[in-house]
């Protein structure tokens, strides 16, 4: 039967019927399924195929900066509402670094009429968002600002490239209305609203030349803070927390890219999305 | 004699798409071999309960959370009684579950194991393993086809993509394409003018829903650069998405709006009206499966360019498409030239594609493969293949050590609630559903 004629080799098309079944595999992939499962199981460390640690670091760092700076709202926050320190004086001082800064850094004056624009927009928004939630309770206020807090890291953008969204900046305004109602004047509100806006959303986007710097800058800022408010104890805790995430996290995390990923790594990307190359 | 399948699936009408037809279609087919369907998918709005589509096919629209992108909320139980009960209701043989995306098709494959049912799983995509959505699809894949019967994909590179994915024996595994209904994608009546003239504007067609993994970024800088290079090209694209707004940017500021023609979402009785319209149809898209649209595009007459990812080369021969070798903007350019050119010089006769077409992909030929899939589960039957303990065995060596132990706590849940539910709502208290006299109904009463 065999070799009275020989069977036509089985292609990879589906628009003819071949003389093969439908649950037909090609012998070629099961070879390479199999390789890949060995692979997987007895993957050698493979260095070439694990992220630079310093890549890793950098990422890791970002985000690090961004939690940094949504922790100065609240820093912010209790120096005007505990502290009862006049932030006016400070808004000021921020205004002129972050023009100077931005002058430095783009060669040119922003568009003073649309920073005008929104700044006399706040000046507006200023007493209404005092009055917003003037009457709710101040620990639902805590809470509600604590969760909204978490909502707003979870909402950042992980990598730098991308822009940051639209949720995660209203999700800090609400925070800073939240907040904004246990202040005392309008003028306080707006001052905190200011210097969030300054501290989140502009400074981040105008030190991108150095990311290490920044984070030692808000980092030295953040921890005399806690060592002033809070006491050394918790200091260390923080500290301890923060240089296991920056210093031994991204060496774990290619310890294992390299030790214990074999299988994914050698998995081809015919199946992924391809990318577009817009060239 | 025939069988009494259900198919069961998160997407179904009134939502329209490549799976929703691949089942319905399939479905009405196999009425037409003798078979009993039933559709099983959530409720949509107001479309609650039992309805009739034509040929008698009856969809179950189960009243459940909607997650995201009409996916219903998983609940790996919550589905069971009703489920179960539907199943005994309508003496369901064979459960056949559809799109690894669907909630309510996963836990149905699980359901029906549970019940001694027979299963077949259709896979419609592809799936990728770097992305955090994908991992945890592919688990849960993993998990709900430990027991499957039979699984089915669109196309090869689908098959390859579900044997790494899911583990399964690769001979347990068919492909059956997809297909098109060739009369409704009818080339325009040529009246005499097969041979295009010259002179003539060429029109590119681009139906597609317009998200970033379509390619839609591609499109946006191939439009304005095509558009530079011809001054008689013009294009359709028609189809909704998050990427609209771009596109229409693109247009604007390049000033084309009367090359471009816009159309936004469109029917899908209207497809076939807007390809006709054209003579190249442009596909920029960045993953396919399988690429139903081609072949309705080709259906129609049009030439194809496209790219070559995924399915797509398994699909047409050669001849009806023109290939960008990679995924970038140039590649496309010079692909689409290719094709502007072949068809200005008359290289090619498109008017023969609508023949080819139909002879290669036809519903009833998807039927009858499909029936052989069903068959052929009860050839190779064991008695262990619906047993509880070598069920529970299969899960136990599925996977590691500690989703391995998730799986088993998951199915002894399950049979502890299927043994409640015997109990509470009896076998013996349902009533069974009567057939649509199918005969009867085609024969013209």
């Amino acid at each position: 039967m065999m070799g009275e004629h020989k069977k036509e080799p089985w292609k990879r098309i589906l628009w003819i019927r071949q003389d093969y079944p439908d649950n037909y595999t090609d012998p070629e992939f099961i070879r390479h399924a199999q390789r890949l499962r060995y692979k997987g199981k007895y993957a050698w460390p493979s260095p070439t195929s694990a992220t630079p640690v310093v890549q890793v670091r950098t990422d890791l760092v970002l985000f690090y900066n961004k939690l940094l700076s949504t922790s100065l709202v609240f820093i912010a926050f209790n120096f005007i509402y505990h502290y009862k320190v006049d932030p006016l004086p400070y808004t000021i001082a921020l205004t002129v670094f972050i023009l100077y800064l931005s002058w430095k850094s783009t060669r040119r004056w922003v568009d003073l009429r649309s920073s005008l624009v929104i700044t006399f927009a706040m000046l507006t928004l200023s007493p209404v968002l005092k009055s917003l939630s003037k009457t709710t309770a101040s620990n639902s206020i805590w809470t509600l600002a604590f969760w909204l807090t978490l909502a707003y890291v979870g909402s950042m953008s992980p990598n730098s490239a991308s822009q940051t969204s639209n949720l995660s900046t209203n999700l800090l305004l609400a925070i800073v209305t939240v907040l904004a109602s246990r202040l005392n004047s309008s003028t306080q509100v707006f001052c905190f609203l200011f210097i969030c806006i300054q501290l989140n959303l502009i400074l981040p986007k105008l030190v991108v030349f150095n990311t290490r710097l920044y984070a030692l800058v808000l980092s030295t800022i953040v921890f005399t803070y806690v060592i002033l408010a809070l006491g050394l104890s918790y200091a260390v805790v923080a500290w301890c927390l923060s240089s296991f995430y920056i210093f031994v996290l991204p060496q774990w995390f290619v310890y294992w890219q390299t030790n214990y990923r074999g299988y994914e790594a050698s998995l081809s990307r015919v199946w992924e999305s391809q990318r577009p190359i817009l060239d | 004699m025939g069988c009494n399948v259900a198919m069961v699936c998160d997407f179904f009408y009134p939502q329209l798409g490549g799976v929703e037809f691949h089942i319905f279609h399939l479905a009405q087919n196999l009425l037409q071999l003798g078979h009993s369907v039933v559709v099983i998918t959530h409720a949509y709005g107001d479309r609650i309960g039992i309805r009739y589509l034509s040929s008698g096919l009856k969809v179950y629209h189960v009243p459940h959370l909607i997650l995201h992108r009409g996916t219903t909320f998983p609940t790996l139980h919550g589905t069971f009684p009703i489920m179960r009960n539907i199943f005994i209701r309508e003496q369901i043989d064979i459960v056949h579950s559809h799109g690894t995306a669907s909630t309510f098709a996963l836990e149905a494959i699980f359901h029906a194991n549970t019940m001694g049912l027979r299963t077949v799983f259709t896979d419609h995509s592809l799936y990728g393993f770097s992305n955090i959505g994908a991992i945890l699809l592919n688990k849960l894949l993993k998990f709900s086809l430990t027991n499957i019967d039979r699984i089915i994909c669109v196309s090869n590179i689908c098959k390859d993509n579900m044997i790494v994915r899911t583990d399964v024996d690769p001979a347990k595994i068919s492909v059956i394409p997809n297909a098109v209904v060739s009369e409704d994608f009818k080339p325009l009546e040529k009246t005499n003018q097969n041979v295009l003239k010259p002179s003539k504007s060429i029109t590119l067609v681009v139906i597609s829903r317009l998200y970033p993994n379509k390619g839609v970024d591609l499109l946006i800088r191939l439009v304005p650069k095509i558009c530079s290079m011809h001054s008689d090209v013009k294009f359709i694209i028609a189809g909704d998405g998050p990427k609209y707004v771009e596109l229409q940017q693109m247009i604007e500021s390049q000033r084309l709006q009367n090359r471009v023609n816009l159309m936004g979402s469109v029917p899908h009785e209207k497809v076939r009206d807007i390809m006709c319209q054209g003579d190249i149809y442009l596909h920029p898209s960045l993953t396919e499966a399988f690429g139903t649209v081609l072949v309705e595009a080709a259906s129609c007459g049009l030439l194809i360019v496209s790219t070559t990812v995924g399915g797509i080369p398994e699909v047409l021969p050669e001849h009806m498409i023109v290939y960008a070798n990679e995924t970038s903007v140039s590649s496309l350019a010079a692909a689409t030239n290719e094709g502007i050119r072949q068809l200005r010089e008359n290289k090619i006769d498109t008017s023969s594609f609508h023949q080819e077409v139909s002879q290669m992909y036809n519903w009833m030929d998807v039927a009858k493969r499909t029936i052989r899939v069903y068959e052929n589960i009860y050839q190779d039957a064991t008695p262990y293949d619906k047993n509880w303990l070598a069920m529970v065995k299969r899960f136990y060596a599925r996977d590691g050590v500690w989703a391995n132990h998730l799986y088993l706590l998951s199915a002894i849940a399950e049979y502890i609630l299927y043994i409640v539910l015997e109990w509470l709502y009896p076998r013996s208290e349902i009533d069974l559903a009567p057939k649509w006299p199918y005969d009867l109904y085609t024969s013209g009463m």
